[in-house]
């Protein structure tokens, strides 16, 4: 907000949600804002929130398994393939395997 | 409610007015009112705070017999006259005692003899869930790792199942009555951590903090949500009103947190118990919620439930990765300590749940009769 050089950021949190701080604005797809006073937010990754959009602790209890490192991130976001896990190097099926219940 | 300008030496509507030339001064708490003893020390004790506290004669180098507590130390955890004592002695940190001269909260006397109080508890603690030391391996990765399985554990009854399926509006009632001794001062213990904290963990555990106080919006900090939820229930929201009918189970659950805060040397547990408390706390709150609900409870005062799932699923992140991760990070020695004031919480919250559904499944109140030690 004012004055407010941070940027605004996004957290993955492992096995959890993603926590959203600083200015942002919360949308519709048909581009209405939707109004909010808190500054925080955490979003649901693992689908089982009953109160999708935000994360309402569900994942605990759905056993939702993401360890979301910053080499997995990144890894993602350079190729676009999950990481292989179990250090069976360039095995490509094991990646695809990637998400354990 | 204008002034009166009466010859009457001490009006009573402008103690109770709402409204103090502009402030809104109503939901200022004041100071609780003495309760019964439980017992010998808390009798004493009771008896020394009623006097000037410099007007007491010479002070010994030792505590005062008569405040010393005799009982077996295993037994510390759940005695009604040790916990009260305790309780009592912290009180005059936050709202105060009503009668009894500010001038204790600091006064030796007193302090030497919560010491003692304080080393049974602790050694109680220790005694039940081992000591705080070689806990976890000392960096922040282990120590989150610990807060999860923690969490995770369930081994206890469930409570907030209970509550959510089959307790009467009575038994409803009855857990918010133990719970306002807490809730109307939610968050002020764990607030103790704040000066003694920097960098991006004290930020961490502000923005938690700042939540739990509506971020500025007096009617949306968590303990005013209790207050209109005690209220929709016909409870009186008065601090401290429901002292005397609680037992030490209740009171053991305010007195860890209260002597993790006012120690220094105890911020570590102090960071982990907020980190369990928040971890454990969006599922049981939206049982609680549903069991409001199906008792008929009022939609608006179940924000309290509602406000704490969604806010509690993002604290809990915060709490765990950027808190007592953090801390430990920043802190590796206190690592042992995280952990330790984390199955603390734990403790004494399995302590309240079989308490309350073993009371029940007799057909008996959780709460005291109030009755004399
Ligand atoms: S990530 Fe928390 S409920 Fe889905
Ligand atoms: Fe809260
Ligand atoms: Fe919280």
């Amino acid at each position: 907000m004012n004055g407010h050089v941070d940027p605004t950021s996004i957290t993955v949190y492992p096995d959890g949600p993603l926590l959203v701080r600083g200015s942002f604005e919360l949308r519709s797809a048909d581009g209405r804002v939707i109004d909010t006073d808190r500054n925080v937010i955490a979003l649901c990754r693992c689908g089982r929130s009953r109160l999708k959009p935000l994360c309402d602790g569900s994942h605990k209890s759905a056993r939702f398994v993401d360890s979301a490192s910053a080499d997995e991130v990144s890894h993602v976001l350079q190729f676009a393939q999950p990481t292989a896990r179990g250090m069976s190097d360039g095995d490509e099926t094991e990646g695809l395997s990637h998400g354990e219940a | 409610m204008t002034l009166q300008m009466d010859s009457n030496p001490t009006p009573p509507l402008a103690a109770q007015s709402d409204v103090h030339g502009g402030y809104d001064v109503s939901l200022h708490d004041r100071p609780v009112p003495l309760p019964a003893a439980r017992g010998p020390v808390s009798a004493a004790l009771i008896a020394l705070l009623l006097h000037n506290p410099w007007e007491i004669g010479r002070w010994e180098a030792e505590a005062r017999p008569e405040l010393r507590w005799q009982g077996p130390v295993e037994s510390a955890i759940l005695d009604d006259d040790l916990q009260l004592a305790l309780w009592l002695s912290y009180e005059l940190h936050y709202r105060g005692l009503a009668e009894v001269s500010e001038d204790w909260e600091w006064h030796p006397e007193l302090l030497r003899a919560r010491q003692e109080w304080e080393h049974l508890l602790c050694t109680s603690l220790a005694g039940a869930i081992g000591a705080p030391h070689s806990m976890v391996e000392p960096d922040p990765a282990s120590v989150i790792a610990r807060l999860n399985s923690i969490a995770a554990t369930d081994d206890g009854p469930s409570l907030s199942g209970v509550l959510m399926r089959e307790a009467d509006s009575e038994q409803f009632r009855e857990f918010l009555i133990h719970r306002s001794i807490y809730h109307l001062k939610e968050a002020d213990p764990h607030s103790w951590a704040i000066p003694r904290m920097s960098g991006s963990v004290k930020s961490a555990l502000v923005t938690i903090q700042s939540d739990e106080y509506g971020s500025g919006r007096t009617a949306a900090m968590h303990a005013e949500l209790f207050r209109t939820l005690m209220r929709s229930w016909g409870l009186e929201t008065g601090y401290g009103h429901y002292l005397d009918l609680v037992p030490a189970v209740t009171l053991l659950s305010s007195n860890i947190i209260s002597m993790f805060g006012l120690n220094r040397r105890w911020r570590g547990a102090l960071v982990g118990h907020l980190a369990l408390f928040e971890m454990t706390s969006s599922i049981p709150n939206g049982r609680y919620g549903r069991g409001h609900r199906r008792l008929g409870g009022d939609e608006a005062a179940a924000r309290f439930f509602d406000e704490h799932v969604v806010a509690d699923a993002m604290h809990e992140q915060i709490a765990a990765h950027d808190l007592a991760g953090g801390l430990a990070a920043a802190e590796p020695d206190l690592a042992g300590d995280i952990v330790f004031g984390a199955r603390c919480a734990q403790l004494a919250d399995q302590q309240f749940a079989r308490h309350l559904i073993n009371s029940w499944s007799d057909h008996q109140s959780s709460l005291r009769s109030a009755g004399r030690w």
